[in-house]
This record gives C-alpha cells, structure tokens and sequence, in this order.
C-alpha cells in the first residue's frame, strides 16, 4: 500500500478516536453508562445505524449482490415495521421509569430473577459476537493487506478498548456520528469511481445486470428452507429487528442516551426510513462491481492469500486454467460488446466451470481452504482499482465499522454487568466510574480473545452467524409478555423462556443433523411465539393449582 | 435538532409515512424483479 493511503488510513483513524476521546473528557459515571443526555436525533439516528452497520456489512453485502443477487435486502423489511413497534411501546416503557439497561425493565415488571435470566442470555450472545464483528474483517483485511491475522484483530481491538474505555457509551455516540458519515462518503466515492469505469451507459449496464439474473430482488418463494424471500424478511425480519432494536443493550443505550422521548423516537424513525435505502445501495455496488468485471478481467478466485498457499507442483495447472479463464473472458466480453446474448451465456457457463476446477484444484492441494471468496470482491477492486488516498480512506471506512459496532456493543456489554449484575448484588459502587472502566476493558479483552481464539475453531463462525437469531427470539417473547399480556407473573415467564430457548436450541440441532430445512430468520419466530404460548400456558396452569390446590 | 415535546408530535402520521415508504420500495423491487424474470 503506498504511503499516502496510509497516511490517510492512519490519518482518519486518529481523527475519530481523538475527537471521541476529547468530546468526551470529565465525564460522570452515568454518562459512561447511558450517554450525556444531550445528543441530537443526528447523533442518535446515525449511532443506530453505526452500531448495526459492522465491517462485514460492507465487505459481504456487495460480494453477496455480485456472485448471487440483490435479494438480501428482504432481510431488512422487517425493521422498519420493528421501528414503529419500539417508538411506540418500548421506548416510552423505558423511559418512563427512567432505565438505563432494558432487563431493569423486567425486574420491575416480574421480578429479579427474570431480569438476571434475559440479561445473562444477551451478555452469552452479545459477548460472542463482539469478538466476532472483530475477527471477521480482521481476516479479510489481514488477507488483503498481507499482514498477519493476530496483529490485525490486536490493532482493532485495541483502538475499541482505548476509546471505550476513555469515554464510555458517550465516546461511542458521538464518534458514531462521524464513522457513519465518513462510511457513508467512502462508499459514495466508491461508487461514484465505480460507474466511471464501466465502459458503458448506465442503462446498458442496467440492462446488462438485469439480462445476467442480478436485478432479482423480490423471491415470493414459500419454501421455508430458501434464505431470503418476502415472508422470511417481512416476519422473521420483524421479530428479529424487534429483538434487536427493542432489547439488546446495544441499540436501547442510544436511543435512551437522547434527552428526551421526541428524540429518541425520531433516531430509531430516522433508522426506518434510510435502513432499506443504505442497505439497497450497498447491493448497488455489488452490481455495479460485476458489469465492471464483464468488461475487465476478473480473478478467477478473489481470495489471493490462499491461491498464494497453493504448492508449487500445482502452479502450472493454475496458470493453464488462468490462460483457459481468460480467453473465454475475452471471448465473452466481445459477444457483449455486440449483444449476442447467446454466445455470452454459453461462455458465462464456461467461465463457471473453469472457475470450479480451479477451486476443486486448490481445495485438493491447500490445506483447510476457504472457498468462500465473495467478502473479497469488494476489498479486491478498492485495492486495485481506486486511485492513491482513497484507498486508504476505503480502509478507514471498513475499520471505523469495525470499531463502532464492537464499541457499540462492548459498552453495552459492561454497562449491563454494572447496572444487572454489580448493582443487584453489591449496590451502587462509591468508585462507579473507575468499575465501569475496568468492566469495558475486560469486555474488550475478551472480544479480543474470542477474535483470537476464532481460527481455532471452525463452527464458532458459524455458530456466531446465527447467534442472534438463536437468543434473540427467547429475549423478545418476554419483553412482548412483559409490554402486552399484563396479568403474567415472574414465575411462569422465567419457565417459559427457559423452555422457549430449548426449543429453538433443538430446532437448531435438527436443522445442522439435516432432519429439517429452515431459514434462521425463522428462529426468532419460533422463540417469540414459543415463549409467549408457554407463558400463557405456565400462567394458567399456576392459577388452576391456586383454585384447586 | 431536538424536539422538546412529545405529545403535540403527531406519530401516527409518521408511522403511516414510514409503512408507506416501505410498501412503495417493495413494490419498485417487485416490478424491477419482474423486468428479466
């Protein structure tokens, strides 16, 4: 990388930090803990958005639109409908009794042990997750930078763990603000350079996406097996959003750290109106990334750093299926350039199946190779396409994600264990400020450590894909019980949620052993609804034992 | 900006907005898909 991106890079990282660090200097421990109170619906829009906007959002979002198509953005439709929920109910739940964490909600709503059991499943969940949202970009930038994976998830982490633990959930809104503003410059700069570089008008290229599959958006499909479709975004989207916006700490402390009920309302509406939008122009740039590369040579496989792992012995069958790759590349980008549609599909087959030797090759020779290549198109084309200083403003953009959504939830994380857990048990700390600051940093330590830890072991990523739709479900059927069904008590929503988390834990089971084929979207689903009926059921099955007992 | 009051806020209207604005991008979606099915 040449100096001047680094200098950019570097540069715009240090801006963040300091100005987070600064604003935010004298701080009182409650500020740590749920914002200063005084942050505007900017402020408060964009953090939301930060916070749910980690690295991998812009690394795999355009990978997904360029090898399949755009019909990922299903998976938001839900949030907007989720948004409404929460403004109306949540929100001023919370507000009223003036909470800082959404389990002091529940205490007061059925009883200690209640609050403890929700909290304790979004510090498992939330936890995991936030070594997760730090290894996934480390190794994709690692891999693309050519630096070693462990120093890329310390450098990460690190920067997280100095300003979080400087400035608490305060440091985090206000440096939010800017790392979703410069995301947001970075990736329209992208763009803007991307539809510079095709060769074509906007319309042929609308036309070229539109003829090669990529223009599906829509899947109306009611296979509940089939990822993303209508259905599966509208209502697993819904209770997954709901979930996600109305009960894990990490959306609810910016929300609450508004001044007052309007502010609050309009940052989460603010979210609704531009989340399908952003999320669309991500994919956009996904499409945009494969006509470029229909009239500009491609790498057949887009991870570098394992074709460079392939033994020397096989070099020469690589470069033989490069030289095959790109004669039918050339061949098919003459047969666009005049519009014969046949000739293009037939050497877009041909294209497919070299590509598929090449990786069957690499898969039979390189140990423990990643097939996966697609959270590498994006970064690939920033790397060698984009003039000197963008580049390195690009990598800013995807680390500042990194940062605020870790940030984001690492603060959350520790406000959680002082405000649940410490408080409950010791009472308020005389020393609150300085607790407060050895709980984030040992949450940012151990995020490190799960981000450590990840190679090792295989299925964590895996598991960690679907985490949040595995708590969350539970999380949501007992803040829906507490918000809507008055007359249940502690008693029958904690056996209910013990029982709806086991539901969805052995619907899991069956889904990896192949007995059943199901979206995890549709997890959230089951656990909502699966809490709600057997509260219902606990409830009137104690009453009956009141009657009759 | 910050708005001081809540209750004089009409939030229906925005919720209605906001419903509205995601129907409309679905059915934009659902023609742009149809265009190359």
């Amino acid at each position: 990388m040449h100096a001047l991106d680094w200098l950019v890079l570097l540069g715009t990282l240090a801006a963040i930090v300091g100005y987070g660090v600064y604003k935010t200097r004298r701080k009182a421990a409650g500020e740590l803990l749920s914002g200063s109170k005084d942050v505007s619906l900017w402020t408060i829009g964009l953090g939301i958005m930060a916070t749910q906007a980690s690295a991998i959002t812009f690394l795999s979002t355009p990978g997904q639109a360029y090898a399949e198509d755009m019909g990922f953005i299903q998976f938001y439709f839900g949030l907007p409908l989720a948004v409404i929920l929460v403004s109306a109910f949540f929100v001023p739940a919370y507000r009223k009794m003036s909470a800082v964490t959404a389990y002091q909600f529940l205490e007061q709503r059925f009883d200690r042990k209640t609050r403890l059991f929700t909290a304790a499943l979004f510090l498992m969940s939330r936890g995991l997750a936030a070594g997760i949202t730090i290894f996934a970009p480390a190794i994709v930038l690692s891999a693309a930078l050519g630096l070693s994976l462990n120093l890329m998830i310390i450098i990460i982490g690190l920067i997280v763990v100095f300003y979080t633990v400087s400035g608490g959930s305060a440091a985090v809104a206000v440096t939010q603000k800017w790392q979703m503003l410069t995301i947001l410059g970075g990736m329209g700069i992208a763009a803007y350079l991307l539809v510079d570089k095709i060769p074509v008008s906007m319309p042929e290229a609308y036309d070229i996406a539109g003829r090669m599959g990529k223009l599906h958006i829509i899947n109306t499909s009611l296979d509940p097996g089939t990822r993303y479709t209508l259905w599966s975004g509208l209502a697993g989207g819904l209770f997954l959003s709901l979930s996600y916006l109305g009960t894990d700490q990490s959306q609810v402390q910016r929300y609450l750290g508004a001044e007052n009920l309007s502010t609050s309302r309009f940052g989460l509406l603010f979210n609704g109106v531009f989340k399908v939008p952003m999320q669309f122009s991500i994919l956009i740039i996904g499409v945009l990334l494969f006509v470029f590369y229909q009239f500009t040579q491609p790498p057949i496989f887009f991870n570098e750093s394992e074709v460079k792992r392939a033994p020397v012995e096989v070099q020469a069958e690589l470069a033989e299926l490069q030289r095959f790759h790109e004669n039918s590349f050339a061949a098919k980008r003459e047969a666009l350039l005049i519009g014969d549609w046949a000739a293009v599909n037939a050497h877009k087959e041909t294209l497919a199946l070299v590509r598929e030797q090449y990786m069957d090759l690499l898969e039979e020779n390189v140990p423990n190779f990643q097939r996966k290549d697609t959270d590498y198109v994006f970064i690939t084309f920033v790397l060698n396409f984009l003039p000197k200083g963008l580049v390195g403003l690009l990598l800013a953009v995807i680390i500042s994600a990194a940062m605020s959504s870790t940030a984001g939830e690492v603060s959350a994380l520790a406000t959680t264990t002082y405000v649940d857990y410490y408080t409950v048990f010791k009472g308020d700390a005389h020393n609150s400020k300085v607790i407060i600051r050895w709980l984030t940093f040992l949450w940012g330590i151990a995020a490190i450590g799960v981000a450590l830890a990840a190679p090792l072991y295989e299925n964590l990523i895996q598991l960690v894909n679907v985490l949040g739709s595995l708590f969350y479900g539970t999380i949501l059927g007992i803040f829906l019980v507490a918000l809507f069904i008055k007359p249940i008590g502690g008693k029958a929503i904690l056996m209910a949620g013990i029982v709806g988390q086991l539901v969805v834990f052995f619907c899991h089971y069956l889904n990896t052993v192949e007995v059943i084929s199901l979206g995890y979207l549709w997890y959230n689903v089951i656990g909502s609804v699966t809490v709600v009926a057997m509260a219902l059921a606990f409830h009137f099955w104690f009453r009956k034992d009141v009657v009759y007992g | 900006m910050t708005i001081k009051n809540s209750s004089i806020v009409n939030w229906k209207k925005y919720y209605i907005g906001v419903v509205a604005l995601l129907v409309a991008e679905i059915v934009a979606f659902y023609f742009i898909t149809r265009q190359y099915v």
